[in-house]
């Protein structure tokens, strides 16, 4: 089982759809992937198929002591998808409570999954700062930061870098974090520009295989279809394959933890 | 099984008629299968002469005809259909011959020797090294006294034959084998059957007497040693490349030398001269020690305000004395850099032109020169007239890929005029770029080499050009270098003066020995109609003995020659392009020989447009001259084939095969002078890089490149009908990490090629889009690996091909121009 955090410090760059794509690319190879909706506002299940956001979920389970599988689906692109489900108020903060006072729950949540040892886990993690993170960073074989070239950049980075040091008790995080760039638009300068900046302070921590913006992908959404369904061949449904391919070689590389 | 019951068996198995009679057997060896007996009986019952129209049908089954009494078969097989393959005589001998060859490499499999050739390689070097010198003189006299036994002992025809038969079956196993040493041994294989060709043709092959025979005997004789000598120099240039490798530079860039990049121009157009400034300042150095100089002899003003825009030096001078030398001397005082790069203004460097060429200056302080190859991405005449690019190696490639890394070997690499590096010290000290000759570049690197400098050649492609265009530039050009190194030859003559090694006079002579190829071609062109015109018995010596001497020669320096620059030329494709230039370049090479003085600098036209095809008649008429001889001669053989020489058929045979090699030979030439149509304006490079496609409608595709030029790009779009022409796109290239996108529209939309032109780009545009095609680091690297290399009869069929082409294209153009309709000009 090899666990990867798709985690930010900002909202709306993409993590969501990253992830679903990723899930359709790695599942449509034939290889078990799950795609774990790790953030309380639910919406992972509407970028893998389902018409609307499904109420149970991991949270649910959980709070009442049921078994995940017995929320979990499966889709036609061969992905594995535990949705979060919706919490009352109440309930999320008494989640959130539990999560708090015990930093391995989701490692061990994951374990008793007993997914198969070879399958990749995605986890859709809620932006820090927020206990999902924690949990993330806990258990994750490896992170990928997204984010988008914005002028903000530098304080993304900082940020994250915060929470890295901070959550990994160190710099052990730091050795298998990336920082994987969304909606590169190429034709404008100041993109350009922040890419190259990037590629010269974060060196090989800047995962090669950006995403480029590409209408393909909000149209997939809209028609509820995968980037790979949709737009075959396109730059976004390419990147998603590169990036895919790149995930299979390290945890093929890297083997499951122990 | 006794050998009676083995012999009839056999007789049998092949349907000899009568076993006791050789001929029979011969006939159903060589000629005749037995599955072809129901061919041979047609033939038999069409006319009385058996023997003819076995032949006859023999070769319809060879050639694939299917109806021997029609002449429209014949013509469509002979002259336009390829044979069909696997037909008859020709699939019976090819199946053999596949059978027998995987017998021999499956034995003689180069990996199953390569360990054994390379330790016998290391154990004779260092039995060599430690055996001293009087082991060496020792084994010297000893090689020396057997080659002179071996050279000039005589035998007879059939002797000889048996002779030939063994050292050809040792070139056969040896060829294939890995390492140096085989091709040492094809060398030495090579040299003793031109020694002993050599001697016989002087001792006992010279015409008696001194009338018209021996006059043109000697005539030939002449040529032929210079063939010989010109092989033989050959050999000593290319027996061990050096292949060196780059030398790394000091880590800390601070270190590095300053560096003048030089462009010389006269008047080539801007668009041509823009990319190689854009490729000269993106060459990988530290900005404050990479100067870029543009140096017009045009003086023109459009050039000035093109370099003040894009940030490069702009140097001109009042007159153009010395022409390029001139203007690179005067540069050379004004500018001071610690070495200088010198660009033709059409050869754009990669980035990594500096980082790879300058670690040898830092290692070797007496280094005066590094050269790399000039690598050309336009096809050259013989490429584009006769549809040979990436199939034949191109004319230049045996000189920049083998040539000078022979020379390298012997510190006697020389300058070639551009992507090159000089260290202006000792440029100084020998007066700065040599005046005195229109080869400039060869005749400073003797004069460094005389002065005791070293050269280096690095034979890795880190800049590229267009090739001369058409063939009346080519001819141009190589008239040029022609003169130029003849010059040098009578007025700096590299076997006399101080300075030099033995290898470096013997390399020197060669480059400038090579430029007088041109008489003795001519010679060979027409040397078979001494007999077939006139009657001359030029070659005092029976058909068959000579046939016998003189095949061991070729065919072991065809071999040899296959196995050490088979990659680089195929083998006869030297004949063609000396038969193309032989006329031209005879004439001021003897000029020069005799007046060094004479003569002026051409700048060679690049860039080019041929907007419609035409067949060049000006250029061709030496051709068609030397065309018409030997076609008489041909026609003259046949009558004396036939009733006039009877008596001496196997002169007629010679003469007459001799004649039809010339008519193969010029009929390429006569390819090579029809001048394909060029309508490109930028000239395209094929390769295959990832690009992105960036629609209007917000879609980006992930796409390849096809080929790339400066005006546009035509891409492998990964779906039909997606785009239209017209379409504005934006379309992202990447250089290393980053990425860069050029406006463009679709001009071009066939399926799923596209083709697209970018837009009217910034300088700054332009300069991004030549660092990520033109100079990328890479952009040349797999130069001529993707090239098949030459076999030995592939090279003959390729020559026989491209004559076949000739003669239908002059065929077409004499026909079109009888039709034309009189008082026009056609």
């Amino acid at each position: 089982m090899y666990i990867v955090a798709l985690v930010s410090t900002q909202g709306g760059v993409g993590k969501t759809t990253i992830t679903a794509n990723l899930a359709a690319a790695i599942g449509k190879r034939g290889h078990a992937v799950l795609a774990l909706d790790w953030d309380p506002a639910n919406r992972l299940g509407l970028h893998l198929g389902l018409d609307q956001a499904p109420l149970q979920g991991l949270a649910q389970q959980s709070v009442s002591g049921g078994h995940w599988n017995e929320a979990a689906y499966h889709n036609s692109d061969n992905v594995d998808f535990l949705p979060f489900g919706q919490l009352c108020e109440e309930s999320r903060l008494a989640f959130e409570r539990l999560l708090c006072g015990d930093k391995l729950w989701l490692a061990r949540r994951l374990e008793e999954l007993e997914y198969p040892r070879n399958g990749v886990v995605l986890v859709d993690t809620m932006r820090a700062p927020s206990p999902y993170l924690t949990q993330a960073l806990q258990v994750a074989d490896r992170v990928l930061s997204v984010m988008t070239p914005a002028p903000t950049f530098q304080l993304d980075i900082e940020a994250m870098e915060k929470f890295l040091i901070e959550l990994g008790e160190g710099h052990s995080l730091l050795l298998r974090q990336n920082y994987l760039l969304n909606q590169v638009d190429t034709t404008r300068r100041l993109t350009r520009e922040i890419i190259t900046v990037l590629h010269a302070q974060l060196e090989q921590r800047l995962l090669r295989y950006m995403i480029h913006r590409d209408e393909a992908v909000p149209e997939a959404i809209a028609c509820n279809a995968s980037v790979a369904d949709h737009a075959p061949l396109g730059q976004a449904d390419h990147d998603f394959q590169g990036l895919a391919s790149w995930l299979l070689a390290q945890a093929d590389g890297e083997g499951p933890l122990p | 099984m006794k050998p009676g019951g083995l012999i009839g068996f056999l007789a049998g198995r092949l349907g000899v008629a009568d076993p006791a009679r050789i001929g029979s057997w011969l006939l159903r060896v060589f000629v005749l299968p037995p599955r072809m007996k129901q061919a041979g009986r047609q033939g038999e019952s069409l006319s009385g002469n058996v023997a003819i129209n076995r032949m006859i049908a023999v070769w319809a089954g060879a050639l694939g005809v299917n109806d021997m009494l029609d002449p429209g078969a014949w013509i469509l097989r002979i002259f336009i259909l390829p044979p069909a393959r696997e037909a008859g005589l020709t699939g019976w001998l090819q199946a053999g011959f596949v059978r027998a060859r995987r017998w021999v490499s499956e034995r003689f499999s180069p990996r199953r020797y390569a360990r054994l050739v390379s330790r016998l390689e290391t154990a004779g070097i260092e039995w060599m090294d430690t055996g001293g010198v009087a082991l060496r003189i020792f084994l010297g006299l000893l090689a020396g006294s057997f080659l002179l036994l071996v050279i000039t002992t005589p035998l007879n025809g059939g002797e000889q034959a048996r002779f030939f038969l063994v050292t050809w079956m040792l070139a056969l196993l040896v060829r294939r084998l890995p390492g140096d040493l085989p091709g040492v041994i094809l060398i030495m294989l090579s040299f003793l059957a031109a020694l002993r060709y050599g001697w016989w043709r002087i001792t006992s092959s010279i015409p008696q007497g001194f009338g018209m025979d021996w006059l043109f005997g000697m005539v030939l004789l002449a040529a032929e040693i210079y063939t010989w000598l010109i092989l033989v120099l050959g050999y000593v240039q290319t027996i061990m490349p050096l292949r060196r490798q780059p030398a790394p530079l000091p880590t800390d860039p601070g270190d590095w030398p300053t560096v003048d990049v030089f462009i010389p121009t006269y008047n080539e157009p801007l668009k041509v001269v823009k990319t190689t400034v854009y490729g000269a300042q993106s060459i990988d150095w530290p900005k404050d020690k990479l100067n870029v100089y543009l140096l017009d002899d045009g003086r023109r003003e459009a050039f000035r305000q093109f370099a003040e825009q894009a940030g490069v030096g702009y140097i001109i001078r009042k007159d153009n004395a010395h022409a390029k030398a001139g203007n690179l001397n005067h540069a050379l005082r004004l500018t001071k850099g610690e070495y200088i790069a010198v660009f033709d203004c059409d050869h754009i460097p990669t980035r990594a032109f500096l980082q790879l060429s300058m670690g040898w200056f830092l290692r070797d302080p007496h280094c005066a020169m590094a050269q790399t190859p000039h690598h050309f991405y336009s096809a050259d005449a013989f490429e584009r007239n006769l549809s040979t690019l990436y199939r034949v190696p191109s004319e230049n490639t045996l000189f920049y890929r083998l040539v000078q890394d022979g020379n390298d070997l012997w510190n006697a690499a020389f300058f070639c005029g551009s992507c090159a590096i000089l260290k202006p010290t000792p440029l100084e000290e020998i007066g700065g770029i040599a005046v005195e000759t229109v080869t400039e570049d060869a005749h400073t690197a003797l004069k460094l080499h005389r002065r005791g400098y070293n050269s280096v050649y690095l034979n890795i492609p880190l800049a590229a050009g267009l090739a001369t265009e058409s063939l009346a530039s080519h001819i141009g050009q190589w008239i040029r270098w022609a003169r130029g190194m003849v010059q040098i030859f009578r007025i700096d003559n590299p076997l006399l003066g101080r300075g030099l090694s033995f290898f470096q006079r013997l390399c020197y002579c060669n480059a400038m020995l090579y430029f007088f190829h041109g008489i003795p071609r001519l010679i060979f062109l027409l040397a078979p109609l001494a007999y077939l015109g006139f009657e001359l018995h030029i070659i005092h010596a029976e058909a068959k003995v000579l046939v016998f001497y003189v095949l061991p020669y070729l065919v072991h320096a065809i071999m040899a020659n296959a196995r050490i620059q088979g990659q680089y030329r195929h083998s006869f494709w030297a004949e063609v392009y000396e038969s193309v230039l032989a006329w031209y370049i005879a004439i001021p090479t003897t000029l020069a020989l005799f007046k060094p003085k004479l003569g002026k600098f051409n700048v060679t036209s690049k860039g080019g447009l041929t907007e419609l095809s035409f067949f060049d008649w000006a250029i061709s008429k030496p051709y068609l001259l030397l065309l018409g001889c030997n076609l008489l001669g041909f026609l003259l053989g046949i009558g004396r084939l036939l009733w006039w020489n009877t008596r001496e058929i196997n002169v007629v045979l010679l003469n007459l095969a001799w004649v039809l090699f010339n008519l193969t030979l010029l009929g390429a030439a006569l390819g090579v002078a029809t001048e394909a149509r060029q309508v490109r304006l930028s000239h395209r490079v094929a390769m295959r890089l990832p690009v992105s496609l960036y629609l209007p409608d917000g879609r980006v595709w992930a796409c390849w490149t096809l080929d790339y030029s400066s005006g546009g790009l035509s891409l492998d779009f990964p779906k039909a009908q997606v785009l239209e022409v017209g379409q504005k796109v934006a379309v992202s290239l990447s250089r290393g990490d980053q990425e860069f996108t050029f406006p463009g529209q679709i001009v071009l939309a066939q399926g799923k090629r596209i083709g697209l032109r970018f837009a009217d780009l910034s300088p700054q545009e332009e300069a991004w889009l030549t660092q990520c095609t033109f100079a990328r680091a890479d952009a040349w690297c797999n130069w001529v690996e993707n090239q098949p290399p030459g076999r030995e009869l592939a090279g003959f069929w390729e020559i026989v091909d491209s004559a076949r082409y000739g003669y239908g294209q002059l065929l077409r153009r004499f026909v079109h121009t009888l039709r034309a309709p009189r008082g026009h000009d056609g």
